[in-house]
């Protein structure tokens, strides 16, 4: 376990290295670096309307429920050595696609907590407009991953990849489930053009407006962690994860990612942000009906040609 | 005393503990969360008891979805009102026989299960871990349970409507007609207006502030 | 087996007496609310020992139903909550709400 928590440090910290100073465009390679010593040593600053429990706990959970998240992501076959093998718990595995699903509905609470337990309008805005939008587009992840998983015939992750590794890569058989994935895990992941909890235009920052040093810095990892995770279920249901020519598994899966990754820098410095009744409306009267259109057509021709 | 067991023990007491902060909590929101605790420690059980998918499934409904909308009503009403006033009902008198009764029937029943009295499925681990399987569930639910489960998901619908029907209108209706009034009103003051000069604090936004 | 039945059916008691003192003593209705899904968790919670116990699977589909019936429940008990406190009065206690006409 502390080999695989590791590991996932080693991950997430080299991702940040270059993304962090690529996209603010100052420093070297020690910037984030530089960025956490400075976080990390700030004054911990609690507002005197919070709430004493779940003020300190809301980043906490938001942190846990993404790190939580990647641990069932495949980096490599089975039958790799302990390290780069799925760290799938106990038991996990056979519902490796449920278990992701299941956990990153939690990092819903440490958005609604750190939103509340603030004491502050903006940040108590912020919490809810980041649950109901979380929680809309969360259903059209799950839809859209539910139709990759009948096509997979499996919810395991390692199956999924195992799928693809002899066949057909999933986006060119369900274009559609990986558009409405796009779209719902930049939203999911709060992310421009979805950054409406934390519009600082018009919330200051939202919900995590009160918190400061370590415990924004966890938000922040949180919402870079959960970037990281999407894209990198991406990788995995869609793009066949670890499997590829001459490179081994995890090289793969860590350029599929990075991809990804750029394609989310990219989008947030292109799109404009959407108005709130928008999202919302997109999320309800467009992607939800055609989530659940392509899952029917799915599973019907699953059915028929199965 | 085996692994599973231990974690089971480990699992419940954190259950039990947070069940309790569940009940005795003056701040609803703290409860929640205990709520949430005690589901996962639940959920972890279910893990133990070689049923993942609806331990997953627990943990979606209702750490993702039940609670969440138990803390977004919280969040829509004013529950600080509600922590400053009495908690617990003068119902000790009946709460203390209930309870004695309840405790003696459940612990009788609990105790008087003789395990090897009853006739367990010998499972090896393999069967074990097949039985809570999604495949062994979604046959079971598609042949056997087809009707009841046309019938829950008729039951959601209806919640659904019920809900939107409940919360929806009302209160978001009449909050509209007095937002569209005071639009008219400041309209026509406008109006009114047009032709000679603007007071400068009559430009200002109408009365009802800006739409969310 | 490597759970213990009797371990299982007892946390489930236990459970299941606290949401029941929850429902009983407190007088915040959202409270009552939360108790009352702690009652079904405990529930759930036999049917799983059970169903693992004598190796059918019947156990885990009744707790899949307690699940819809619980969202379902939830949604409404909360939306009747809501419009209960914005149009009637203004109070999260359950013992004010006694009118039978709104």
């Amino acid at each position: 376990m502390a080999y695989m928590t590791w590991f996932e440090r080693r991950v997430i910290g080299r991702l940040q290295v270059r993304l962090g100073p690529n996209r603010v465009g100052i420093g070297g390679l020690l910037q984030p670096l530089a960025d956490a010593l400075k976080l990390f040593f700030k004054e911990d600053v609690r507002p005197a309307r919070a709430d004493r429990i779940l003020f300190p706990l809301a980043p906490a959970i938001s942190l846990f429920a993404a790190l939580a998240a990647f641990a069932v992501i495949p980096f490599g076959p089975t039958t790799r050595i302990a390290g780069v093998e799925v760290p799938g718990g106990i038991a996990n595995l056979q519902v490796g696609l449920l278990y992701l699903v299941g956990i990153s509905s939690l990092g819903v609470y440490g958005l609604v907590l750190g939103g509340w337990s603030s004491g502050s309008k903006y940040s108590l805005i912020g919490g809810l407009r980041a649950a109901a939008q979380v929680v809309s587009y969360e259903l059209i992840l799950g839809l859209a991953l539910v139709s990759v998983a009948l096509v997979a015939g499996t919810l395991s992750l390692e199956g999924v990849v195992g799928g693809q590794a002899n066949g057909l890569p999933y986006v060119i058989l369900q274009p559609v489930a990986f558009l409405l994935y796009l779209v719902a895990a930049v939203a999911e992941t709060n992310r421009a053009p979805f950054d409406l909890p934390e519009a600082d235009t018009e919330l200051v920052a939202g919900y995590h407006t009160e918190y400061g040093g370590m415990r924004f810095a966890m938000f922040f990892i949180a919402e870079y962690v959960n970037v990281i995770t999407v894209s990198a279920l991406a990788a995995t249901m869609f793009f066949a994860g670890w499997s590829g020519p001459f490179l081994p598994g995890p090289h793969w899966l860590f350029i599929k990612m990075l991809a990804f990754l750029f394609l989310f820098v990219w989008l947030r410095a292109t799109l404009p942000r959407l108005r709130y009744d928008q999202l919302m409306r997109l999320s309800w009267s467009v992607l939800l009906p055609l989530a659940l259109i392509n899952l029917l057509a799915t599973a019907v021709v699953v059915a028929v040609t199965r | 005393m085996n692994a599973p067991t231990a974690v089971f023990i480990v699992l419940a007491a954190v259950a039990v503990v947070s069940s309790l902060n569940v009940i005795l909590r003056r701040n609803p929101v703290h409860s929640a969360i205990f709520l949430a605790l005690t589901i996962l420690c639940l959920a972890g059980e279910f893990v133990l008891l070689n049923a993942e998918f609806i331990a997953a499934t627990e943990v979606i409904v209702y750490a993702g979805a039940i609670i969440v909308l138990f803390l977004f009503t919280m969040m829509l009403l004013d529950i600080r009102g509600g922590m400053r006033t009495r908690q617990f009902q003068n119902q000790f008198g009946l709460a203390a026989p209930i309870a004695v009764l309840l405790v003696a029937l459940l612990g009788a029943a609990v105790g008087a299960i003789n395990i090897s009295g009853l006739p367990a499925a010998a499972l090896s681990t393999l069967q074990a871990a097949q039985l809570g399987s999604v495949q062994n569930l979604g046959q079971e639910l598609y042949s056997n349970f087809l009707l009841p489960f046309e019938l829950a998901s008729l039951v959601l619908t209806v919640g659904l409507i019920g809900a939107i029907g409940l919360a929806g209108h009302g209160a978001e209706d009449r909050e509209e007609q007095v937002r569209i009034e005071e639009a008219l009103e400041f309209d026509t003051k406008v109006r009114a207006k047009e032709g000679g000069h603007l007071e400068p604090e009559e430009e200002l936004v109408p009365a009802g502030g800006h739409h969310a | 087996m490597s759970v213990p039945l009797n371990y299982a059916l007892a946390l489930a008691a236990v459970l299941f007496v606290t949401g029941l003192a929850g429902v009983i003593l407190r007088r915040n209705i959202l409270i009552i609310f939360m108790s009352i899904e702690l009652m079904l968790n405990a529930t759930n919670l036999n049917l799983v020992a059970f169903s693992r116990y004598f190796g059918n699977v019947n156990g885990q589909i009744f707790v899949f139903f307690v699940l819809v019936v619980a969202a379902a429940e939830a949604a409404v008990g909360l939306a009747i909550i809501v419009s209960l406190v914005r149009h009637y009065k203004d109070s999260l206690n359950g013992d004010e709400f006694n009118l039978l006409k709104g």
